[in-house]
């Protein structure tokens, strides 16, 4: 197997063990996982707004879930552990399960977006997208965005930096789908990045190290980064 | 008269088949039309355009 096929098939099984996850912790405000490979085992860190529900009585979901991991993914010897989130806000998959979960209960779709908004920009966010689809007030069906401070869209920034969270609800009267983009606080401006001229014009051929990036113990001989 | 889907007609399970386009398919959603095989991704158009991100592709428009 090519090395570039080993990391593919590697980064397949966490991202499907990732969408599993999202499924199956819907109500506990999941906001991602860590997975890291090693000889001994596999340490599993989901990240969750209730840790509590994530574990279950006396342990009864988590159990479930490492048992999962291990029959249908075939992750050997599993060790999962569960993580607080420290600012929920920040993390667009457990905000737009909120505004889902408030669309739910049947509660206006203009004060959930409004109440999303303030709340992640109240956390120190630098800006807020909420896209709110679906058969809003008619029987037409609409997109509503809701905004506020700065939001990148084009160019290998807006990629690296932004974070999206997509989620969806059928209602009574059809599906509707949101999406919320994050700007963090913590994202350098396009303006605060610069190149250091003088360290790269003082750089040989001989200092470019080369380094492998993701190397759980297997060999991902795939990624390189050259510093 | 001829009846149509009734009667004599037997119901054949489906052909067991090793090759070809109905064994390719997504494992994500299962469809066999737009299959991405390189890298042995095994991943449908569709859902490329959702997962590829994670596994470290762009995906531009």
């Amino acid at each position: 197997m090519s090395a570039v096929r080993q990391l593919l098939e590697k980064r397949k099984k966490k991202a499907e063990i990732e969408e599993y996850l999202r499924e199956k912790l819907k109500d506990a405000g999941f906001g991602g996982v860590d997975i890291i490979f090693t000889p001994i085992g596999t340490r599993v860190t989901i990240y969750a707004m209730h840790p509590g529900r994530v574990i279950g009585p006396r342990g009864k979901t988590i159990k479930e879930i490492s048992e999962t991991l291990m029959n249908k993914f075939g992750i050997e010897n599993p060790n999962v552990t569960v993580t607080e989130i420290e600012v929920p806000e920040l993390n667009p998959y457990v905000m737009a399960q909120r505004i889902v979960q408030a669309l739910e209960r049947g509660i206006r779709h203009r004060r959930v977006a409004f109440w999303a908004l303030r709340r992640i920009m109240d956390a120190g966010a630098r800006g807020v997208e909420i896209e709110i689809s679906g058969k809003l007030t008619s029987a037409r069906a609409r997109t509503e965005k809701y905004t506020a401070g700065l939001m990148p869209k084009s160019g290998d920034y807006a990629l690296q930096y932004v974070k999206v969270g997509k989620a969806s609800v059928l209602l009574k009267t059809g599906i509707f789908g949101v999406k919320v983009k994050i700007y963090p606080p913590d994202a350098p401006l396009p303006e605060e990045i610069k190149l250091d001229i003088e360290k790269l014009s003082n750089l040989k051929l001989s200092d470019v190290k080369v380094e492998v990036v993701e190397d759980n113990g297997q060999g991902g001989k795939g990624a390189k980064e050259e510093e | 008269m001829v009846e149509v889907g009734c009667g004599d007609v037997k119901q054949k399970p489906p052909k067991d088949r090793k090759f070809g386009k109905g064994v390719v398919k997504c494992r994500r959603c299962g469809t066999t039309v737009g299959v991405i095989r390189k890298y042995k991704l095994y991943i449908c158009r569709r859902c490329a355009n959702e997962i590829l991100p994670s596994l470290g592709f762009k995906v531009y428009e």
